[in-house]
């Protein structure tokens, strides 16, 4: 398949970068290996796996082309959307605070992937978030920051 | 008999009520992930170890162990029920569980599957007992060289054993093997990796990554899918299995017993595998194999003993060694690591509170499992009800969290997000993910036992070659790994075609 070539191609180029770096660090003797040694030996193996691997993808492009039935819709945009909120959570949590980024995270997880109502969302999303600050913050003493709520949670 | 008295202190310690208290937590948390798609044993041991940071060590490992065999009873429930095997170690369990389901059996099926679980708990335990300590007075023969090679041959045999294409899982290994070498070298303290960044000083990270790895990415892979459930309406009663159901299925029990703890005890071989052996060889054995597969009680009682027996054989390698079999196995090393236990030879002697305790709560947590499964199935079977909607947002929730709170860092969290999405990469492109942790766990310890022994034979490296149990054991794993070139069939494959 044409994705098998990317992929191993992809490996390949990680593996040879790997290899190159660990060599830097210092293979050493072998009476007394160096912090490059078993990185390298690691690297090696993997060029020589993936270059294994690109050789067979690029022998057998038709063949297996047939075989990859289309299992359906793919909603790729629902990778985008969580992925996308995961960043914005991190980048968000000590700032504005846990309970308030976990209220606006499920509320956008429910509303737009689960395609729910406004009040369901709205409603699920204020049960989680303060279910979850109870737990950790109270119960457990996780002390996850409460970023502008602070004045009022502690 | 000093093993027995040994057996009764640890039950001692398994009997107080804190530490009964996190088995009951372990077993019930993995009898749920069990049910629940989405988040397998791995995770959620993953998602659990940063909260179990105050807790006494022994009580988190009791609770750890109990997510992994709990898990195994989870499995089981959704197989037979609605035919969606929660763990790969219940997929056998699917054939003849969900058929005895259809035809108004869901009762026995799943009263066999926790009595036969119990029996086999019961049955490995005593084997666990007798072997583990005996294994470590051996094993402590073993010096760097022997180290190393132990744990090329558990690699191997786990990436023979993987699904799918071999190169595939040893890239996976291997893979693991390089991100664990990221962070500072702790021979020559020298940076390896770590491109100025703070944070890579100390590694990567295994919650971090494994959470992504196993938590995040499952949900992606299924969100892209978009949101459907199956729905389960068939009705449960009676789960007491009659006379006639018990002569049929004790001797199955029994002989899957054996055969589990067996190959439970092979490093590298995962819980999965013996619930295939076991099954085939009991349709081998059977009368009338041609039911199999119709909905025979022998069917559910051989798998579900199997997994049970082989999760406690894992204990042996893993306890009186230091050498995991999978993925979970793996972690739960890590976890021991983490906590400043080391696995191995000296565990017995230097800490038998944790040896024993652990081997005591394993039985608990078994007549736990009895005791509380039977009659809280049909709040398992609620809980399948759970729209996936609520499923995905806490298990994501519960992923951004346990990232966070390993170091309360938000480095760990971004690490986490990112390998997600490397774990969504490679499930799509069907690279197996157990291998990468058992590469991720043992690397560092790898590494190290090489460099020793290096160090130790002043260079030579004939030091692998000069005791018989070195020479065994790579002699074993290169032909493992080698043996696809000559036989075209792997045991994976082969089981592929039981399994259809």
């Amino acid at each position: 398949m044409k994705k098998d070539i990317y992929v191993n191609l992809f490996w390949l180029l990680f593996a040879i970068y790997y290899a190159t770096e660990s060599y830097g660090f210092g293979l050493g003797g072998w009476s007394g290996p160096g912090a490059g040694n078993f990185p390298f030996g690691a690297g090696v193996l993997f060029v020589i796996l993936s270059l294994s691997a690109l050789l067979k993808a690029l022998r057998n492009v038709p063949s297996s082309e047939i075989a990859a039935a289309a299992p359906g819709p793919l909603h790729w945009q629902n990778i985008v959307l969580v992925l996308g909120a995961m960043i914005i959570y991190a980048l968000l949590l000590e700032r504005v605070g846990f309970i308030f980024c976990t209220f606006c995270i499920v509320l956008l997880f429910i509303r737009v992937i689960a395609k729910k109502g406004w009040f369901n969302a709205i409603l699920t999303a204020l049960v989680i978030s303060v279910a979850f600050q109870v737990f950790f913050n109270i119960l457990l003493n996780a002390q996850i920051p409460n970023g502008i709520f602070k004045f009022l949670l502690g | 008999m000093e093993a027995l008295s040994y057996l009764a202190m640890g039950f001692g310690t398994a009997l107080q009520p804190f530490n009964l208290f996190y088995c009951f937590l372990g077993v019930f948390c993995g009898t749920l992930i069990g049910v629940l798609p989405g988040i397998g044993p791995v995770g959620a041991i993953a998602l659990l170890l940063p909260i179990t940071f105050h807790v006494p060590p022994v009580a988190a490992i009791i609770m750890f162990c109990g997510i992994m065999y709990g898990a195994q009873y989870g499995g089981s429930t959704t197989s037979i029920l609605v035919n969606i095997p929660g763990e790969a170690s219940s997929i056998i369990t699917c054939l003849d569980g969900y058929q005895m389901a259809r035809q108004g059996r869901a009762g026995p099926a799943l009263g066999i599957a926790a009595f036969g679980s119990f029996i086999a708990g019961t049955a490995s335990l005593l084997g666990l007992v007798f072997l583990a300590p005996a294994l470590a007075i051996f094993s402590l023969r073993f010096g760097p060289p022997e180290y190393f090679s132990l744990i090329v041959f558990g690699l191997s045999t786990l990436i023979y054993l993987a699904e799918g294409s071999m190169v595939k899982s040893m890239m996976m290994a291997l893979l693991g093997l390089m991100l664990a070498s990221v962070g500072i070298d702790l021979v020559s303290a020298y940076p390896r990796f770590v491109y100025g960044i703070l944070t890579l000083r100390d590694g990567l990270g295994l919650v971090p990554i494994v959470i992504g790895l196993f938590g995040v990415s499952e949900i992606l892979v299924t969100l892209e899918k978009g949101i459907k459930r199956t729905i389960f309406e068939t009705e449960i009663k009676g789960l007491l299995p009659t006379l006639q159901d018990w002569k049929e299925s004790i001797f199955p029990i029994l002989r899957s017993s054996i055969v589990g703890f067996f190959l439970g005890i092979i490093p590298g071989v995962s819980v999965a595998i013996p619930t295939f052996v076991a099954y085939t060889f009991q349709k081998k054995l059977s009368k009338q194999p041609e039911k199999f597969g119709t909905g025979v009680i022998e069917g559910v009682a051989a798998p579900e003993a199997a997994n049970n027996a082989a999760s406690c054989g894992t204990m042996v390698p893993l306890l009186s060694l230091g050498v995991p079999n999978g993925g979970a196995s793996a972690l739960v090393l890590g976890a021991m690591m983490l906590y400043g236990i080391v696995p191995g030879p000296l565990l017995i002697q230097q800490s038998p509170e944790v040896f024993w305790g652990v081997i005591g709560s394993l039985y608990i947590g078994n007549a736990m499992l009895l005791l509380l499964n039977l009659p809280l199935i049909g709040l398992w079977v609620r809980t399948l009800k759970i729209p996936y909607s609520i499923l995905f947002t806490l298990i994501i929730l519960f992923c951004l969290i346990g990232a966070y709170t390993v170091h309360n860092s938000l480095n760990d969290m971004f690490i986490m997000i990112i390998f997600g999405f490397v774990g969504y990469l490679l499930r799509k492109f069907e690279y197996p993910m157990a291998p990468l942790v058992m590469g991720l766990v043992l690397g560092p310890v790898m590494e190290e036992k090489f460099r020793t022994a290096m160090v130790m034979s002043h260079g030579s490296i004939s030091i692998f070659f000069r005791n018989p149990i070195t020479v065994v054991l790579l002699a074993v794993a290169m032909l493992v790994l080698i043996s696809p070139l000559f036989t075209k069939k792997r045991l994976a494959e082969g089981i592929k075609e039981v399994e259809e």
